[in-house]
């Protein structure tokens, strides 16, 4: 992206993508690519592989977090609306039993707490990932229908400082990619 | 599409072998995907399920027997809506009957479906993978079913929302000590939370369809129910974050439900239903029954869409086995329910035992403890794990018999009252049986439309699975341990802990890289 | 299996029998003083038919009988499920399970109390003649059944651990694979029989202390046992996690897998004691909240009270991180934590069925229940540590392990 007068110009091009038939392979051409100093690259796999993430450089532990405050969340709020409406609002003598009967309030505390901690772990992910997002430029990717079937995919984004088109298709075609294409925004 | 070469294959000559997977990767259990695959056998064999023009005829047959079914569920909820819940056979002292029984019956069968995902997942038993996404969609159909009755049997269902808590001009509030409010918000959030994990689990593969799916309108929705997925490896990781997150949350979610459930009747003081082992007991019932019905759909649509591949006889005996460990268990509950019945010295609990064992329902009670307590205790021979038919056979029995437990706790304990002159009897009218095996219609009806609109087999991870293994080379060495690690004598203790024997291990190349 | 926590430097490393020895040591000397003291204790007790007494001797005895049980229990499990949390300790189990005849020595006293009168209200002829129930009961609660029924618990535990025992020894030898799935086959219908007899045993050695009884507390007793028993045997693994052959076998893998175990039995725990109290305290009948109501009298409530936050919360919170299941120290300390409040709520249970409560009659008491558990506690620890060093430390057969110490060793280099 740059300013061309007074004109936000997006570069044609999203960056350079480079197929692979084999997990491994995508793994260790991550690893070179970030040896060779990109930094804004992603993998596409058809499945999730085992410190991919880290390897491009990614790290993000806000979900178990988010997750865990959605808990607390939803175990203090149930808790104080089962205690407000049995103590003040609505106090009403049932079979003799204490108003604040706290260990008949556990059930629903309980179930309240899974309820946020759930939906945190849900929502978060999506917002975190920015879906639903039905265009990305990525799947103008040649053969990308296969990154969700058997193609491990390394795109290496012209976002990053050292993109360069054909510097960087060369670079990854010394990977041992089966195929390297640029991506059109 | 189906043009381009393979090209997971090692035979593909112009790349090198890959190296093979780390030592590590090999203390995977190996024979849970049988037969010679790589991802894109794997994908197209479960794939081929929902994109195949044209379903088999038994698949007509059982959405038209399910169609069927609804169509009665239609009906009795009609003439009930009409007329009101006199026409159920329930009525003082037995004022929880079949309702209840088929409530409680149908959200146990779900828990098999989050106990597959969630709590397998957390053990890390990798033989769930092919069967979770089924048993899931079970769990989801099943507390569809469940959550109908007490919905129903409230008596005006169209005030249904009262249940809920919110602020209203009826100036009332729930009453949060009664356990059938916990049910509400047990079942609620139970419901809730498989749909998402469903969901979650399903849009990787449903980005798989749309990438596979030929019609157009295929292609549009499931891209619009994919929501974009692209397998990013940022993706990835978050997903799993979250998938992980939500198995942790389900499976304790998963055990509050039945527990729940059971303070239903445990909270109270009815012989027979007030009892401290109603908790674990009822939860492994549910499981028990969860487990049958998972086997009573499963076994025939194994068989159906030929996936004994990926549903292999060490899924199904693993699945036995459980069957008969959850039955046990409950077998433990009715001996201590008997036991300490006696032992109570109490004369309502005596009483209770006496006329379960020589009340005019005793029947029931004999029948459920011989589908319960005795024709599960074939599932101890290896042999009769492996025989399909039969075990079939078993799993309808179980089905039966956990239907006849509820059904010996609930009605049959309420016909005797503290006091003689409360005494009563129980019968079901046509309009019980007709919405009883309505929902079973609306079950069906729902599974097989899952079965032909979504993958009933998760196919990311059935190809994580033989990455796993394999390193991904299908055709290569890897499988070829497989028939021998295996080969069929199928039983014993080395049941998801598989490992190399010693002659396999010395057959195998040094590990890659020096990283271990 | 990810390599160990300590590269294995063969030629340096001190070997784990030492310690032993030193524990082993330091445990007789406090079983010594804790049995004459509880001697002392007998000789010194006014009450009536020795309640006092028999309320400590069962306090302590019943704390070794959760280990010696827990270890029957996890035996049985791990060679039915194969799991690899057991690989590590399954020697510690099953030296535990050699306590078994020691355990019934000590139950002579007991069968003497229950033959003379004493201790069990069912057991006194003018207690049971005043009350219908127990009358009601003596077709199962008398001497000669109860006496009966011991036999047939120990003779059964004594013989089927003997039995996995032997054959998992044998494997050392004989590197025989058939000899693991047998004892998978027999371990099952153990395991079987053995939950029905502890149901029962409890219900002879504490429910039928008082009126009360509830259908949850043998499942709830056998959870207990299995969690003290997880946290003690973890603690000793952690704890010499350094030394020959721990040092070449206590993986991080494992102490996960094991940190889970103990996360899971500290959620059941929670979960069974929560179903009891609240299925109990709903209910309100007089013949079952008696439990509750001795347990919350006094003082006592505010140990129940803590029990909530430092038996559940407190474990559950720390367990349910990661970063505990990876830092093997935070983990022994959570274990060793687990041990101190498991006590403290195996005494929370038990002394209350005889009376005692936490006011100032009953303070001496605390002494006596202290040297009890010296007594049973020491006695335990030094023969199941002497028991342990007799054999080799962990299964050297299973292939895992086999792995697990080739990785280490390719580390090394």
């Amino acid at each position: 992206m740059h300013t061309e007068g007074n004109v936000l110009v997006q570069s044609p091009i999203y960056g350079v993508i480079a197929e692979f038939h084999d997990p491994d392979m995508l793994m260790s051409a991550a690893e070179r690519a970030r040896e060779a100093g990109y930094r804004r690259m992603d993998a596409y796999s058809p499945f999730p592989i085992h410190g991919l993430a880290e390897t491009i450089g990614f790290e993000d532990a806000r979900i178990p977090w988010l997750a865990f405050g959605g808990g607390i969340f939803g175990a203090v709020s149930g808790f104080m609306l089962l205690t407000w409406v049995s103590v003040i609002d609505y106090p009403w003598n049932v079979g003799g039993r204490p108003l604040l009967s706290w260990p008949q309030f556990i059930p629903i505390t309980f179930e309240c707490t899974i309820l946020f901690a759930a939906l945190t772990a849900f929502g978060s992910q999506f917002f975190l990932n920015g879906l639903p997002k039905p265009y990305d430029p990525i799947f103008n990717a040649r053969n990308f229908d296969r990154a969700s079937q058997d193609g491990f995919f390394l795109c290496i984004e012209a976002e990053d400082m050292k993109f360069d088109v054909e510097e960087t298709q060369a670079f990854l075609r010394t990977l041992g990619a089966d195929d390297v294409s640029p991506v059109e925004r | 599409m189906a043009t381009r070469p393979l090209t997971g294959g090692s035979g593909s000559g112009t790349t090198p072998p890959a190296a093979p997977p780390p030592l590590r990767n090999r203390l995977v259990p190996q024979n849970f995907i049988d037969g010679t695959h790589n991802y894109e056998t794997i994908t197209d064999i479960i794939g081929a399920v929902v994109l195949s023009p044209r379903p088999p005829m038994i698949w007509f047959i059982m959405v038209g027997l399910g169609f069927i079914g609804l169509n009665f569920m239609l009906l009795a909820i009609t003439w009930l809506l009409l007329q009101g819940i006199g026409i159920w056979g329930n009525n003082i002292p037995v004022a929880w009957s079949w309702d209840i029984v088929n409530f409680v019956w149908w959200i146990g069968i779900g828990h098999a479906g989050t106990l597959i995902s969630a709590i397998l997942l957390l053990m890390r038993q990798q033989w769930r993978n092919s069967i979770n996404r089924f048993a899931e969609a079970m769990t989801v159909f099943a507390v569809m079913c469940a959550g109908l009755y007490p919905l129903l049997h409230t008596g005006r269902p169209w005030v249904d929302y009262w249940l809920f808590p919110y602020p209203n001009i009826l100036a009332m509030w729930p009453q949060f000590r009664s356990p059938l409010c916990w049910d509400v918000f047990a079942v609620t959030t139970y419901f809730t939370v498989s749909v998402l994990f469903w969901f979650l689990g399903l849009i990787p593969d449903i980005a798989t369809l749309r990438d596979r799916s030929t019609s157009k309108f295929a292609k549009f929705a499931y891209g619009l129910a994919g929501l974009g997925w692209k397998g990013s490896a940022k993706h990835w990781f978050r997903y799993e974050q979250s998938y992980n997150i939500l198995a942790g949350l389900s499976a304790p979610l998963v055990l509050s439900v039945h527990t729940i459930v059971s303070f239903d009747f445990a909270v109270g003081i009815v012989p027979g239903w007030h009892t401290t082992i109603f908790p674990p007991y009822f939860v492994a019932g549910a499981v028990f029954a969860g487990f049958a019905m998972v086997l009573t759909f499963g076994l025939p649509l194994r068989a159906l869409y030929g996936l004994k591949d990926f549903i292999t006889d060490k899924h199904i005996d693993w699945m036995a086995k459980i069957t008969l460990a959850t039955g046990l268990i409950v077998f433990y509950g009715y001996i201590l329910e008997m036991f300490y019945g006696w032992y109570s010295g109490n004369v309502y609990e005596m009483g209770l035992v006496y006329h379960r064992l020589f009340g005019p329902y005793k029947w029931f009670y004999y029948a459920l403890l011989f589908c319960n307590g005795v024709w599960p205790q074939f599932l101890w021979s290896p042999a009769i794990r492996r025989n399909m038919p039969f075990l079939w056979v078993t799993s309808i029995v179980i089905g039966i018999g956990m239907w006849l437990e509820r059904f010996v706790i609930i009605p049959v304990s309420l016909t005797r009252d503290f006091l003689p002159s409360s005494w009563g009897s129980y019968s079901p009218t046509l309009w019980d049986w007709m919405l009883f095996l309505g929902t079973m219609g609306f079950f069906t009806f729902l599974l097989f439309l899952f079965v032909k609109f979504l993958p009933m087999i998760n196919i990311f991870e059935m190809r994580d699975l033989h990455y796993r293994y394999t390193g991904g080379h299908g055709n290569g060495n890897g499988h070829n341990g497989n028939g021998n690690g295996h080969n069929g004598n199928g039983d014993h203790a080395t049941d998801g802990e598989k490992v190399l024997t010693n002659q396999e291990r010395s057959a195998l190349p040094e590990t890659r890289g020096g990283s271990a | 299996m990810a390599e160990a926590y300590t590269t294995p430097d063969t030629g340096r490393q001190q070997s784990l029998l030492p310690d032993l020895t030193k524990i082993r040591g330091a445990a007789l000397p406090i079983a010594a003083i804790g049995l004459i003291g509880l001697v002392l204790g007998l000789l010194l007790d006014r009450s009536e038919g020795h309640r006092a007494f028999w309320a400590s001797y069962y306090f302590g005895y019943m704390v070794a009988m959760a280990l010696t049980l827990g270890c029957t229990t996890l035996l049985f499990l791990h060679h039915c499920v194969r799991g690899s949390w057991g690989l590590a300790i399954l020697r510690i189990l099953e030296a535990g399970t050699k306590m078994l005849p020691i355990m019934f020595v000590g139950m002579i006293p007991i069968l003497y109390g229950v033959w003379t009168g004493q201790i069990y209200p069912w057991a006194n002829e003018a207690e049971r003649n005043a009350n219908e129930v127990f009358r009601h009961k003596a077709l199962y609660l008398n001497p000669l059944w109860f006496t009966i029924r011991q036999v047939v618990y120990f003779v059964f535990w004594i013989w089927a651990t003997g039995e996995l025992r032997k054959s998992s020894l044998k494997q050392d030898q004989t590197r025989d694979e058939t000899l693991a799935q047998q004892r998978g086959s027999f371990a099952a219908p153990f395991g079987v029989v053995h939950v029905v007899l502890v149901t029962f045993a409890y219900t002879d050695w504490l429910m039928s202390l008082t009126e009360w009884f509830s259908t949850l507390y043998g499942v709830w007793n056998i959870t207990k046992n299995v969690l003290l028993t997880l946290a003690f045997s973890t603690y000793i693994v952690l704890k010499f996690r350094d030394r020959k052959p721990y040092s070449e076998i206590v993986t991080p893998a494992l102490a996960r897998d094991l940190g889970n175990m103990i996360l899971g039995f500290t959620m059941f725990w929670g979960y069974t004691s929560l179903s009891q109290f609240l299925i109990i305290w709903s209910a309100n009948l007089p013949e079952e909240v008696t439990f509750y109501g001795a347990r919350a009298d006094g003082a006592l409530v505010y140990v129940g009270a803590f029990l909530i936050f430092g038996h559940f919360f407190g474990p559950f919170l720390a367990l349910i991180t990661g970063r505990t299941k990876r830092t093997p120290d935070i983990l022994q300390k959570v274990c060793g934590w687990l041990i101190v409040v498991r006590i403290i709520d195996t005494w929370w249970d038990i002394v209350p069925f005889f009376g005692r409560r936490l006011t100032g009659p009953d303070l001496p008491g605390l002494a006596l229940d202290l040297a009890a558990l010296a007594g049973f506690g020491g006695v335990w620890v030094a023969v199941t540590m002497a028991n342990l060093k007799k054999e080799s430390l962990y299964p050297a057969h299973d292939p895992r392990l086999i792995e697990a110490k080739e990785l280490a060793a390719h580390g090394a280099h």
